[in-house]
């Protein structure tokens, strides 16, 4: 069932909060040991949520979310369940605070079900990355499900939960959305507040939803965004263009770059598919060049790992964190916490991050790569003169084996070739589920939409949506 | 070998807010450890920042009163190193587009560029117990201007005047408190020696945490006498970091913190770049009070005082301003120097008072008219101002308890001398004989018997021309 | 990438890395900046503006509020009750 029509099952009482809540818990009970999507779940607390969703029910002042169970990826501060960010350094670790889009969701009630898990520190397209175990596809136990969002794809997907929160720094809600056969956003830069939310790289992270269709994504997105006064990037005009009713005589614009051989021809043909639904609908669908788009991927990644490798400087086994045994002084606290705690990706851009920004290399990776994403945006920008919203594949091909992911990191970097640039422009974009392939594996759509189109582009994909037909993933216990 | 010193100074001065530079803890002194902490200036993850207003209005402050430009887009950097007392392992401050650029002030008749002004944070205090060191983070995040000089200093004198000149603008300004014992203004002097006549720097050391202007001074003397008997020896001066010792006067090579830090500075994403326009800073230059050097001029030119004496008097803002209340209620310049500089400051010095001064401008000009009218001695004039202070009483309720006025009854003063004259006679024939010393004689017998009943004055013309016509 | 920048790296960035990963680890670094030096080809000479900017009064007004308790802001402290470490020597 949709958020929207769980809300109509709570209020009129055809089911009770604590009733939904039980029935999630009993799924993630029997599926989670197979799938790996949660990293900490409390029964109890979830179900005094349920309780206090009831009273609240039960008065008639429930909100959208209220008693709706969502499922929170484990880099949102809570304050009641364990923030690790599937990092071992963190195992353990309880904020004394919560985030702003946690108090939001606590303020509507909202059960927050469980923290899930996710590539360590947000780093990575696969969630093998995970320090503790990794996440498992619903469609196929053998494939990956993504990443970074990995986690709250795949509970989305396999029914754990009716909604999720993920995150998305170079593609990180949209690919895993897309691999595992769910809708997932990427909000405009700004929209949703980031405080309480552990930074990989500032001025790309959003955290965004993921649900089972468009419409779902927006009731979360309602619930979560907000102009917040303790984050400086925290956007105070807002205002976007709302739903679209019709969709007729709208430009989309197909990006040729993105629909070219390196790109796997069962996706090309399931998104050039969708691309005429559009058109079949009345809209105007062309071709459009964005020739800079082939420097997304070393610019994002530039960029993202010299914002970490600052971000996670904190990091030390000073303050909070599990701090290696073996120290004798404050040197080897930071070094052996840090080398004993953090995963081999997330090491991998620490130090890609550090050489980007040594004197002597400054100008030609970071301050470079800084450039280039202005570039990007003007791109874009003018692009999106032209057209309402740009389409594309959300990747070069569906999920992956385990055991024929990539082994060298660089050719797992360009696959992100479809989703970094949205990020280094600020929009906002989402995926869809647009087709399954031959294997049954999900393919994802990719709308790229204006600044603050939030609510447009994910209008259009829930029409598309109304006359799609999804398979839901079978996952046997 | 005659060498010249070069002098450049970084002045670290923490400004006066009410709460942090980045989170609204409170930024106030001491306190036991960590009870002024929240998840920002501790960096607990997830934490972002959040710009004071204030705290950069107080840069530009400081920027207008030492003659800066202020960029119109300031902007914030990260300053990357590992180290207990920085919380994020990054320091947020500015290297790419400071608030402030530009400045200098005139030490004695010499100008004293300045290259820049910027606004930083404060790292927390690391404090040595036994075998640990506890991480005290009620300093972290406390708003920081560094004042960073051209090397145009050439004397440990002139550093240290240099210092105290910044130091005393910031205070008058109100965004410093200038308490150098507490840490709020501390400086690192950059040393170096160059033959005298050469224009080639030499190479230069620094020596951090100044925070007093005798150790600024002695730690410069030392510092360039070691480079001198380094060069001496025929060595080269090592570029290196130092601390002074002030026990033992010396400075000592901070080497551990060496290993040629790479601070790896880029933007802070989650900050973006501030816009200054010209009428914030128009704004904030109105709003600042007459700075000292002004304030110089008036009080010697316009008043007359030495320049000594009007040192005295602005050396505090709140000192300097009442006296200007007092000229304008109408005190005489000069006669309201005095009274300040003497008893006022013996007051406010021995109460070591540091608000508001408690007397009443008002009554301190009553009493200070009063006192030149001859209505009261000197003697009183002290007394009244001492009471005034300590119990807080006005003017006239003061004069009326104490006694002070000089009751001058003319009646009493003209028998009081007639009966001196009648019964010196001999002293009176001399007087009339042309000893006019005599006069002293007389004065003394007559105020003997009145006993400040009345004002020295009346008694010498009254008694002058009962002499006279004897 | 040369040994002894990854090393130079490792230590900026506070990492300890053990022997056996160093090899490892240069391997992987060499691929990815091989992959980031594809921006070389790129010629910019565009000078670009400011993106988003604040201005003086939308910057957070200065006011105190009440810190964290000392034993919630401690509470996840490897050493308990507060924040310390082995002595340091300045």
């Amino acid at each position: 069932m949709t958020i929207k029509e769980l809300r109509c099952a709570l209020d009129s009482r055809e089911i009770s909060a604590a009733e939904l809540t039980k029935g999630y818990l009993a799924g993630i009970a029997e599926l989670n040991p197979q799938i790996g999507a949660y990293l900490h779940v409390n029964e109890e607390l979830a179900l005094s949520m349920a309780e206090k969703a009831q009273k609240r029910i039960d008065a008639g002042e429930s909100a959208p979310l209220t008693g709706i169970p969502i499922g929170i990826k484990d880099l949102l501060c809570t304050t009641d369940m364990p923030t690790t960010c599937a990092s071992k350094l963190l195992e353990g670790y309880i904020p004394p605070y919560d985030a702003t889009i946690i108090s939001n969701l606590r303020t509507q009630d909202t059960v927050l079900i469980g923290k899930i898990n996710m590539d360590e520190f947000a780093m990575g397209s696969s969630n093998m990355n995970s320090g503790y175990f990794p996440v498992k596809n619903p469609y196929d136990l053998n494939r990956v499900p993504g990443g970074s969002s990995g986690g709250s794809a795949a509970a989305v997907a396999a029914n754990l939960c009716a909604g999720a929160l993920g995150s998305d720094t170079g593609g990180s809600i949209r690919q895993p959305a897309s691999f595992c056969g769910v809708t997932g956003l990427r909000p405009t830069y700004g929209l949703v507040s980031r405080f309480g939310c552990v930074a990989f790289a500032s001025s790309l992270d959003q955290v965004g939803p993921l649900a089972q269709s468009a419409e779902d994504c927006g009731i979360i997105l309602d619930a979560i965004a907000s102009y917040d006064p303790k984050e400086m990037t925290s956007a105070r005009e807002r205002s976007g263009r709302p739903a679209t009713d019709s969709l007729k005589g709208l430009k989309l614009g197909l990006i040729e770059e993105l629909m070219g051989s390196d790109v796997e021809a069962q996706t090309k043909s399931a998104v050039e598919a969708a691309a005429r639904w559009y058109e079949a609908q009345g809209a105007i669908v062309e071709r459009i060049s964005l020739p800079m788009l082939k420097y997304g991927v070393p610019a994002y990644y530039l960029i993202s790992a010299a914002e970490a490798s600052a971000n996670l400087s904190r990091f030390d086994g000073v303050r909070y964190g599990q701090r290696s045994k073996s120290y004798t002084d404050y040197q080897s606290i930071v070094e052996k916490t840090r080398g004993e705690g953090f995963g081999w990706e997330v090491k991998r851009r620490i130090l890609l991050g550090a050489y980007a920004l040594c004197s002597g290399y400054y100008d030609a990776y970071y301050k470079k790569a800084v450039q280039l994403a202005h570039v990007v945006r003007e791109e874009y920008r003018k692009a999106l003169e032209q057209f309402d919203a740009l389409l594309s594949p959300v990747s070069p091909d569906v999920a992956f084996r385990f055991d024929n992911a990539p082994t060298d990191p660089a050719q797992g970097y360009i696959a992100d070739i479809c989703t970094v640039s949205a990020p280094l422009a600020g929009l906002p974009a989402l995926s869809t589920p647009c087709g399954y392939n031959s294997e049954g594996m999900p393919i994802g759509l990719m709308i790229t939409g204006k600044r603050f189109d939030d609510k447009f582009i994910l209008s259009l994909a829930s029409h598309y949506e109304r006359e799609f037909k999804k398979i839901p993933a079978e996952v046997r216990a | 070998m005659k060498y010249t010193t070069v002098i450049g100074l970084e002045i670290h001065a923490e400004l006066k807010t009410k709460s942090k530079i980045f989170c609204s803890c409170e930024n106030s002194f001491g306190d036991e450890r960590n009870t002024r902490c929240c998840p920002v200036c501790t960096a607990l993850p997830g934490s972002l920042p959040s710009l004071n207003r204030e705290a950069v209005e107080m840069t530009i402050a400081a920027g207008l009163a030492l003659g800066c430009e202020i960029a119109p887009i300031a902007k914030w950097d990260r300053k990357n190193y590992f180290y207990p007392d920085l919380p994020k392992a990054y320091q947020i401050s500015e290297l790419y587009a400071p608030i402030c650029i530009g400045g200098g002030l005139s030490i004695n008749g010499r100008a004293i560029r300045l290259n820049h002004i910027h606004l930083e944070e404060d790292a927390g205090k690391l404090v040595h117990q036994g075998v640990k060191t506890f991480l005290d983070y009620n300093r972290a995040g406390v708003p920081l201007i560094e004042i960073v000089t051209e090397p145009d200093m050439r004397s440990p004198e002139e550093a240290a005047a240099f210092v105290e000149k910044v130091r005393r603008t910031l205070v008058y300004i109100g965004v410093c408190d200038g308490r150098m014992e507490q840490g709020s203004l501390r400086c690192d002097a950059n040393i170096s020696i160059m033959p005298e006549g050469s224009e080639v720097l030499g190479t230069r050391t620094e020596i951090k945490n100044l925070n007093s202007f005798r150790f600024i001074k002695s730690a410069i003397e030392y510092e360039v006498k070691r480079q001198m008997e380094v060069l001496g020896d025929g060595e080269k001066v090592i570029q290196e970091t130092r601390r002074y010792d002030a026990q033992c006067g010396e400075t000592f090579s901070m080497r551990s913190k060496e290993n040629a830090h790479d601070y790896r500075y880029f933007p802070d994403p989650d900050i973006p770049p501030v816009l200054i326009s010209r009428e914030d800073a128009a704004r904030i230059g109105e709003r600042l009070p007459e700075l000292p050097e002004a304030r110089l001029e008036r009080y010697t030119k316009e008043f007359g005082l030495s320049e000594v004496d009007a040192e005295t008097i602005l050396a505090e803002q709140r000192i300097s301003d009442y006296y200007d209340t007092a000229i304008k209620l109408g005190a005489e310049p000069r006669v309201a120097a005095n009274s300040i500089k003497g008893e006022l400051m013996r007051c406010l010095n021995t109460a070591q008072s540091k608000g508001e001064i408690p007397v009443a401008a008002e009554d301190f000009v009553k009493v200070i008219n009063l006192a030149a009218q001859g209505k009261i001695s000197q003697n009183g004039l002290k007394k009244a101002i001492a009471v005034m202070f300590e119990e807080g009483k006005d003017a006239e309720t003061v004069i009326k308890e104490q006694n002070l006025m000089i009751s001058e009854d003319l009646e009493l003063v003209a028998s009081v001398i007639e009966e001196v004259l009648k019964q010196n006679p001999a002293p009176l024939a001399q007087y009339k004989s042309g000893d006019t010393k005599v006069l002293g004689f007389f004065m003394g017998q007559c105020s003997k018997v009145l006993k400040g009943k009345a004002h020295p004055k009346t008694i010498q013309d009254l008694l002058k021309k009962a002499l006279d016509n004897a | 990438m040369k040994e002894n920048n990854l090393e130079r790296l490792a230590e900026l960035a506070k990492i300890e890395f053990l022997p056996e990963e160093l090899a490892r680890m240069e391997n992987d670094m060499t691929s990815i900046i091989e992959l980031m030096d594809s921006l070389r080809d790129v010629e910019l000479n565009e000078a670009f503006g400011e993106d988003e900017v604040l201005r003086l009064a939308m910057l957070r007004e200065d006011a105190s509020l009440k810190s964290m308790e000392t034993v919630l802001l401690v509470s996840q402290s490897p050493e308990g009750a507060d924040f310390s470490i082995p002595k340091i020597l300045e």
